[in-house]
């Protein structure tokens, strides 16, 4: 039975993914997997061959799903050269022509795109990608960020609606990441679609939406990933509480039907809970009725990373 | 301790407190792993067929000569010490051209040269090391047949005690053209294979070193075999080690042969082959020192 | 806990104006710095220098000029000796595909100078800490990305070294893998008692495993700095609440605190402990879900003017 996602409720939905499936003999690299995809930056995840560079080949055409269907901006995406004018493509690996400098490459795209205003657009492009110092170079001598930076600028030349980005950061240094992510932002502001796979969850976290979370070939998840937290519910939450009286507030928490466990750690209570609404609402009632000061509360499996790792064990 | 019922044994990280036995021990280890390399010891038997083939060839002519020997005229000696390499000097050259890349593209490939300069070894010792186990490898390669010979004649002749008597310089004699042919191109091998980490190239380009020798020294020495020219026969790697052959086994080379036209002395010969071997090691030696990691 | 002191309990690390130029560029520039036991991140934009720093203290480059001390050893001439005791755990790809890996991983043991025996039984040891089992004995082309990775670490570990330098070790790995590398590098440096410097471009790796920062821009040293004084509290308190927060602001507006909202969170200024109490009671009072109530830490992002996830 499919999995089905919708990420942007009301939005346009550029890429909608229905029941796709590919295999190759026997190994099933995806299977039924059916998503949809509006403005804004959804992020993509999952383990080393969990199937995500398969779902984003056959966004990006070059790969024929064995079953199902895939419609960028509603046209079918297998073979479908017209398609390249609205959808832009970074890949992992290394395509660029080393004895290029990065404004040719630029510009050869922005001409292969048959753009009237091919040096401006190449010039805007290099721009935003932050590359203008360094972009009568050779590509040859780049560092690693620098290519994924040039790559980027190659696939936004022609302004597409759909970005598909593989592993867009990694070989980039904190400033040269944070340049990107706040241009994949103001990309999505404009209404754009961008799609990113990556194995940094703080990336993720920081930049995406929403996620998509691939694992052995299927969608275990998809959203706002607080949301989703919000709905393993099959799994308890946890807080982390300081307070002025750790004791005297355990003793008291334990007494509230939402909470299923308190442990004393250190100098913090660590507290267990089937209920979050009904927890969060009884806490600080407790505090005030046993008059013992909060200093903290927090949420202890709230990160991306905890919420990823969950779905890889189910 | 008798009264416990039981125990639980610590299996956190241990320390080693052990001894460090330094820069000698580490140059010693790589040199006999090298070696075993060579061969394909402890390899599967894909890295075994080939240097083991091509051990069994060289030994083929001194098995060839024994048989002559044995079953014909005890005094046909076809295959002599001092023209053996003639017979063999092309499989001696697919070895270096097989093995060189297995020694030293192989670990440029794989990146792992990084973690041996970042060990208990200067990069000169990885070079050294690496020059010891291939020429020890045509060591056993020319000394051996050699032996094979030697001994072989002894037996097949009538008095096998005024044999040892009459022949016994020999030995030194072997020695030291083993020696020579070895250090000459475990060197050329070595140097030209260090240049490129992918082992397909690096085989070619070996083979091409000896080969295209080979062949243009004696169209250039048929050029002309007066004056300087007839040196040129020294760019082929096989003339010149049938060249110092002969001469340190003390004998002249055939008439009409292409060592006799140039007439270069035999001495030279032996000098050229320890001035490449050191120039080459030299050259293998400083790719090693400057190759980036 | 503190790591174990290098051999004569001196620093772990000095650089004394090292420099690299090269034709074109300078990687290393006067760089000065001591460097204490512990675990260290290295950051830095790329091409700063971390790499050739790292390379200069192992002896793989040498300097154009300055000094380098590691362990007590001189970097430059007593590279040999020093290497004994140390560690590296390189970026690029450095196995040889065609062995096992405890036949690397001995034969690498050796080379760093232990006796054959005793290489055997550190292998083998080296090995199950860092988590490979019966795939130890076949060869590693078969293994994926992140038994790759952790052979790598094993051969920095394997002789017992005093110091490891890990170039980017959670690169190419999936979450999984990154969280069990991190997890491996905090036990290495915590519980087996060595150093670490680790290069890495994320910061939320380093916040979690280092206890100290060195950062490189240029070649030049901008700063080497514990952790905790980068991290240390701010008096900002950010509460977070299911359902509408402008009841909450009001209440502690009206009380004179200065009150910031942003989205979802809102961020109190701490000028008075009274703060908890006020928000604990305007909460409860209204019936409001409690999500958070935390004082706000600075980030390691801060430095490089990243917004820090909230």
């Amino acid at each position: 039975m499919s999995t089905q996602a919708t990420s942007q409720p009301g939005h346009s939905a550029d890429v909608v993914v229905h029941g796709l499936s590919r295999w190759y003999g026997n190994v099933v690299a995806v299977n039924d997997i059916s998503f949809t995809i509006g403005t804004g930056i959804t992020g993509l995840l999952g383990p080393n061959g969990a199937g995500k560079s398969t779902v984003l080949h056959t966004l990006s055409g070059f790969l024929k799903p064995s079953a199902g269907t895939v419609e960028v901006l509603g046209e079918p995406a297998w073979r479908n050269p017209s398609l390249y004018r609205s959808l832009g493509l970074v890949a992992d690996g290394e395509a660029v022509y080393p004895f290029q400098t990065g404004r040719e490459f630029v510009l050869l795209n922005a001409r292969l795109h048959g753009l009237r205003d091919a040096v401006q657009a190449a010039d805007r492009a290099i721009a935003v990608v932050g590359m203008q110092e360094a972009q009568d170079r050779k590509t040859g001598g780049y560092s690693k960020g620098m290519k994924q930076r040039i790559k980027i600028a190659a696939a936004i030349v022609h302004e597409p609606q759909v970005l598909l980005l593989d592993e867009p950061f990694s070989g980039t240094d904190p400033t040269q990441r944070l340049h990107m992510m706040n241009s994949l932002e103001a990309m999505a502001k404009q209404g754009k679609t961008i799609l990113f796979s990556s194995h940094v969850l703080e990336e993720v976290e920081r930049l995406s939406d929403n996620v998509l979370v691939i694992i052995n070939g299927r969608l275990a998840a998809s959203g706002d990933f607080h949301a989703i937290r919000k709905l393993m519910i099959d799994r308890p939450h946890q807080f982390t509480i300081r307070s002025a009286d750790n004791r005297r507030l355990a003793s008291a928490l334990m007494a509230e039907p939402a909470v299923s466990g308190v442990e004393l750690a250190g100098d913090a209570i660590s507290v267990r809970t089937q209920e979050f609404a009904a927890f969060t609402v009884a806490a600080p009632k407790v505090a005030r009725a046993q008059n013992i000061r909060l200093l903290e509360l927090l949420p202890t499996d709230e990160s991306l990373e905890s919420v990823f790792a969950y779905l890889v064990k189910r | 301790m008798s009264d416990q019922a039981g125990s639980i044994y610590n299996l956190g990280y241990q320390r080693y407190t052990g001894p460090r036995l330094g820069r000698r021990y580490a140059i010693r280890v790589l040199a006999l792993h090298r070696l075993r390399a060579c061969f394909g010891v402890g390899r599967p038997l894909s890295s075994k067929i080939f240097p083991i083939a091509l051990a069994i060839i060289v030994m083929l002519p001194a098995v060839v000569q024994l048989g002559i020997g044995t079953f014909g005229n005890a005094d046909a000696k076809v295959i002599r010490p001092e023209n053996y390499y003639r017979y063999v000097g092309v499989v001696l050259a697919l070895f270096c051209a097989a093995i060189a890349p297995e020694l030293v593209s192989r670990d440029q490939r794989s990146g792992t040269l990084t973690l041996y300069f970042s060990r208990a070894l200067k990069r000169a010792d990885y070079a050294l090391a690496n020059f010891f186990a291939l020429t020890v490898s045509l060591l056993v390669l020319t000394v051996g047949p050699q032996a094979i010979l030697f001994a072989g004649n002894g037996l097949v002749v009538s008095n096998p005690a005024s044999y040892l008597q009459d022949e016994w310089k020999q030995v030194p004699e072997i020695l030291a053209s083993s020696l020579l042919l070895s250090v000459m191109f475990a060197g050329i091998g070595l140097s030209v294979a260090s240049f490129t980490p992918r082992r397909a190239y690096s085989t070619v380009s070996v083979l091409a070193v000896f080969i295209l020798g080979s062949a243009l020294g004696p169209i250039l020495l048929s050029v002309s075999d007066q004056g300087i020219v007839r040196y040129a026969l020294m760019i082929s790697p096989f003339h010149v080690i049938s060249g110092f052959s002969l001469w340190i086994f003390g004998a002249s080379p055939e008439g009409n042969g292409v060592l006799a036209k140039a007439d270069i002395p035999g001495g030279v010969y032996a000098l050229e082959a320890l001035v490449v071997g050191s120039v080459s090691l030299g050259v293998f030696v400083r790719r090693c020192l400057r190759i980036a990691t | 806990m503190r790591s174990d002191g290098p051999i004569d309990g001196s620093a772990l690390v000095t650089a004394s104006g090292l420099t690299k130029r090269y034709p074109k560029v300078t990687a290393l520039d006067s760089l000065t710095v001591t460097i204490a036991p512990g675990i260290i991140g290295l950051v830095g934009p790329n091409g700063a220098g971390k790499s050739t720093f790292i390379k200069i203290l192992l002896g793989l480059l040498s300097p154009t000029s300055g000094t380098a001390t590691l362990l007590g050893f001189d970097a430059t001439r007593q590279d040999v000796d020093l290497r004994q005791y140390v560690g590296y755990m390189p970026e690029h790809d450095c196995l040889p595909l065609e062995i096992s890996a405890t036949e690397f991983i001995v034969h690498m043991a050796q080379i760093s100078g232990l006796p054959h025996a005793a290489a055997r039984e550190r292998a083998a040891e080296t090995l199950r800490q860092v988590g490979l089992f019966e795939e130890r004995y076949r060869q590693m082309r078969e293994y994926s990305t992140g038994m790759k990775q952790r052979v790598k670490l094993a051969q920095a570990l394997v002789h017992d070294p005093r110091l490891m330098l890990l170039d980017e070790p959670t690169v190419g790995l999936d979450p999984g893998g990154r969280d069990e590398m991190l997890d491996l590098v905090q036990r290495v440096g915590r519980e087996f008692g060595i150093s670490i410097i680790m290069s890495s471009h994320l910061l939320g790796e380093i916040e979690r495993v280092c206890d100290h920062l060195m950062q490189i821009e240029s070649g030049k040293l901008v700063r080497y700095e514990a952790i905790s004084a980068l991290t240390d509290v701010t008096q900002v308190l950010t509460v977070e609440v299911e359902g509408d927060v402008s009841p909450l602001v009001e209440r502690l507006r009206n009380a004179g605190f200065t009150v910031q909202q942003d989205d979802r969170r809102v961020h109190v200024q701490l000028d008075d402990d009274r703060v908890y109490d006020v928000i604990r009671d305007t909460v409860a009072e209204m019936g409001m879900g409690l999500v958070r109530l935390q004082q706000q830490r600075r980030r390691l992002e801060e430095i490089f003017g990243e917004r820090a996830v909230v």
